[in-house]
């Protein structure tokens, strides 16, 4: 771990914050592909039992 | 073979499906690489000391928050001029991941201003017009919510995105045409005279392709589930039909 020295919050947050963010817009793409994906697979299905 | 091709939804999902997991792993490679050699092995700048760190993530999200308003403004223009709703839905799906690179390039800022200007915020001009930006990003957000019928609301999101580009431009090119601001000139320059020392240089930019590659990634992703959830909709209209 490099020497930070006075501004270690400030370099830590930073990196802390960007991976937050960043975090939460790939969960949130994935789990609305996911949904998005299911969604259509179940009507495919309906339509094609009918 | 035709670009126009990939206009069609279906060749959209199948091509994405296949380079979406390439896009991904290097993605995910690159970032890592080059924030590893940035914040491990580059050494502390004479006059920022370590918060020099803080340009690995700082530069290349902003850098993507602006660039994914230029992106969504191509779209947009196809979807005026031609028409093509693949290109509407990659605006669409564009604008999330703009936000998210928005609100990092806004706090990391601010986290690098405190310590070296004495100030988390300035009402600089590139600053200010960044901010703006970000507005843009929450109206246009805003607008695809608010208008039910999706052609229409193509229509009024592209005219927000011309006019938004106007501060996608202002914050790219603000200390070009403004100089009392308190930001300093772009890091990176095609001029080699004028961007940051070789040795932030480097992995600076191997951050940045990650960066590039993680949202053309997502904007794979999100444009697919916009086709789909459309997809869904119509063959239930067609159904009650």
């Amino acid at each position: 771990m490099p020497d930070l020295g006075s501004y270690a919050f400030h370099v830590l947050a930073s990196y802390g914050a960007t991976s937050l963010v960043l975090l939460l817009v790939i969960i949130w793409s994935y789990l609305k592909h996911e949904r998005a994906r299911k969604t259509l697979l179940d009507i495919e299905e309906k339509i094609n039992e009918k | 073979m035709s670009f126009w091709e990939y206009a069609n939804p279906v060749k959209f999902l199948n091509l994405s499906a296949a380079i979406l997991p390439y896009f991904s792993i290097f993605a995910a490679i690159t970032i890592i690489a080059g924030i590893s050699w940035g914040f491990f092995f580059t050494p502390d700048d004479y006059k920022q000391g370590a918060t020099v760190k803080i340009l690995y993530v700082h530069v290349p999200s902003a850098f993507v928050a602006i660039n994914a308003w230029f992106m969504m403004l191509v779209a947009s223009i196809i979807w005026l001029v031609r028409r093509h709703h693949v290109s509407a839905l990659a605006a669409k799906a564009a604008a999330p991941i703009g936000v998210a690179m928005t609100i990092i390039g806004l706090v990391t800022g601010a986290l690098w201003g405190q310590p070296m200007w004495g100030t988390w915020w300035e009402w600089d001009p590139k600053l200010t017009s960044f901010l703006i930006l970000f507005l843009f990003y929450l109206g246009y957000i805003a607008l695809w919510a608010a208008v039910e019928d999706p052609d229409t609301a193509a229509d009024l999101t592209s005219v927000l995105c011309i006019v938004g580009s106007v501060f996608a431009v202002l914050s790219r090119y603000a200390t070009n045409f403004w100089n009392q601001g308190l930001h300093q000139d772009a890091s990176l320059s095609i001029d080699k005279e004028e961007h940051v020392a070789d040795v932030f240089y480097y992995p600076l930019i191997v951050v940045m392709v990650g960066f590039v590659l993680l949202f053309v990634s997502l904007v794979l992703l999100n444009t697919r589930s916009e086709i789909m959830k459309r997809r869904a909709g119509a063959i239930m209209a067609r159904s009650r039909i």
